[in-house]
């Protein structure tokens, strides 16, 4: 038999040869010493391979893959729920009061009719109002701050950047000084 | 109860809303699968993050598993893509090997040097095992994965011929590559 190949060696030490294999292998190990040390190198290798340590992860990992898992379904579930409910009890409600009034089933549903036109009509004029108003600050914050922005860009443009650093610097002391004059007050009880 | 039908009974009742059954998969998998990614990616935060990835993906895909595949077959494979994944958009060299998928490796046949250095006559067995984490990283990704498998992760060679969906004889090969590759590694470092 000629030396060993590497994958013999292996097939070897990890139990994989037949019968017929393993005894020409061994016999040929026997007398051949190089073959000897390339199979000691390799059960060396792998009985340090199959030491490598374990890493254990950390004790909440199941609550932390958990939580990155869960929160969709259980917040969809829980809307549906909600809406559900809601839309429940409501009419549940005006049932009971309609029916406490006295009134017929046929005056139940028209009444019913105008107070859904009435809830839609004010949730429509009530929303255009929101935006509207919503639109105008959100106007006047942009106007703002282009002003803001745009009278700065003037200042830089005429101050030099010493000057500049100089008066940030006054600014964020005095800011500072005031801080702790009024914090010192308060905790003395001292009037402001 | 054997593992691979408590394994399918548990995807079962996750998926019929039972969240404590995940948390019992989660449990089981947890250490081997983060010391799988640990291993072949090498680094620990990345490792956790992956781990937690590749369960949030086996959640949402659950509904898709064939319970006549092994579960851990399965997460494996889920796993390993993932990882696959990764290594493509770091533009990592895999060797491409899946790419030979049902050929022979065409990879030279590995021969004994006779300049073969005795490791075992320089390292105890456990000095062995410092010095193979440190050179882990050294050998291909590919060939990384498979010894990872092997020899961290304790898998069988058709386990992970089923999980990389290759014949057994050349994950064997490479797994033996993957072991002369690090002992190469070793010899560098005497």
């Amino acid at each position: 038999m000629n030396c060993l190949s590497i994958d013999l060696i292996y097939l070897y030490l990890e139990g994989e040869l037949t019968a017929a294999e393993m005894s020409a292998l061994k016999k040929h190990l026997h007398s051949c010493p190089l073959c000897q040390n390339a199979v000691e190198e390799r059960r060396l290798l792998l009985e340090a391979a199959d030491n490598i340590p374990l890493i254990q992860p950390p004790p909440m990992f199941t609550q932390q893959v958990m939580s990155r898992i869960l929160p969709q379904r259980i917040s969809l579930r829980a809307a549906v729920l909600a809406i559900t409910s809601a839309f429940t009890s409501a009419a549940a409600l005006l049932m009971i009061l309609f029916l406490l009034s006295g009134q017929s089933v046929a005056n139940m549903l028209v009444g019913l009719n105008h107070a859904a036109i009435n809830v839609v009509r004010n949730i429509v004029v009530g929303g255009a109002k929101v935006i509207k108003v919503v639109v105008l600050v959100f106007k006047l914050i942009y106007q703002f701050s282009e002003f803001i922005v745009e009278g700065l860009g003037h200042l830089t443009g005429i101050l030099s950047p010493e000057f500049q650093v100089m008066i940030i610097s006054v600014i964020l002391l005095s800011t500072m000084f005031l801080y702790l004059v009024v914090k010192r007050k308060i905790l003395t009880g001292d009037k402001i | 109860m054997s593992s691979m039908y408590e394994d399918k009974e548990l995807v079962k009742r996750t998926l019929s809303g039972e969240k404590e059954a995940f948390e019992m998969i989660i449990q089981k998998y947890q250490q081997p699968l983060l010391n799988y990614i640990y291993r072949t990616l090498g680094e620990y935060e990345l490792a956790m993050e992956f781990t937690q990835d590749v369960f949030a993906k086996t959640y949402s895909s659950l509904h898709s598993y064939q319970p006549h595949y092994k579960f851990s077959t399965w997460l494996y494979k889920i796993a390993s893509n993932y990882i696959i994944d990764y290594w493509r958009k770091k533009k990592i060299d895999t060797l491409s090997y899946d790419q030979h998928q049902g050929k022979e490796d065409t990879l030279p046949p590995i021969q004994i040097s006779s300049k073969d250095p005795a490791i075992c006559q320089r390292y105890e067995v456990k000095e062995l095992v410092d010095k193979i984490e440190a050179v882990l990283h050294k050998i291909p990704p590919a060939l990384r994965e498979l010894f990872v498998w092997r020899h961290i992760n304790d898998f069988s060679y058709e386990e992970i011929a089923e999980i990389k969906g290759l014949p057994i004889g050349t994950i064997k090969n490479r797994v033996f590559q993957a072991k002369e590759l690090l002992r190469k590694n070793l010899e560098e470092m005497i």
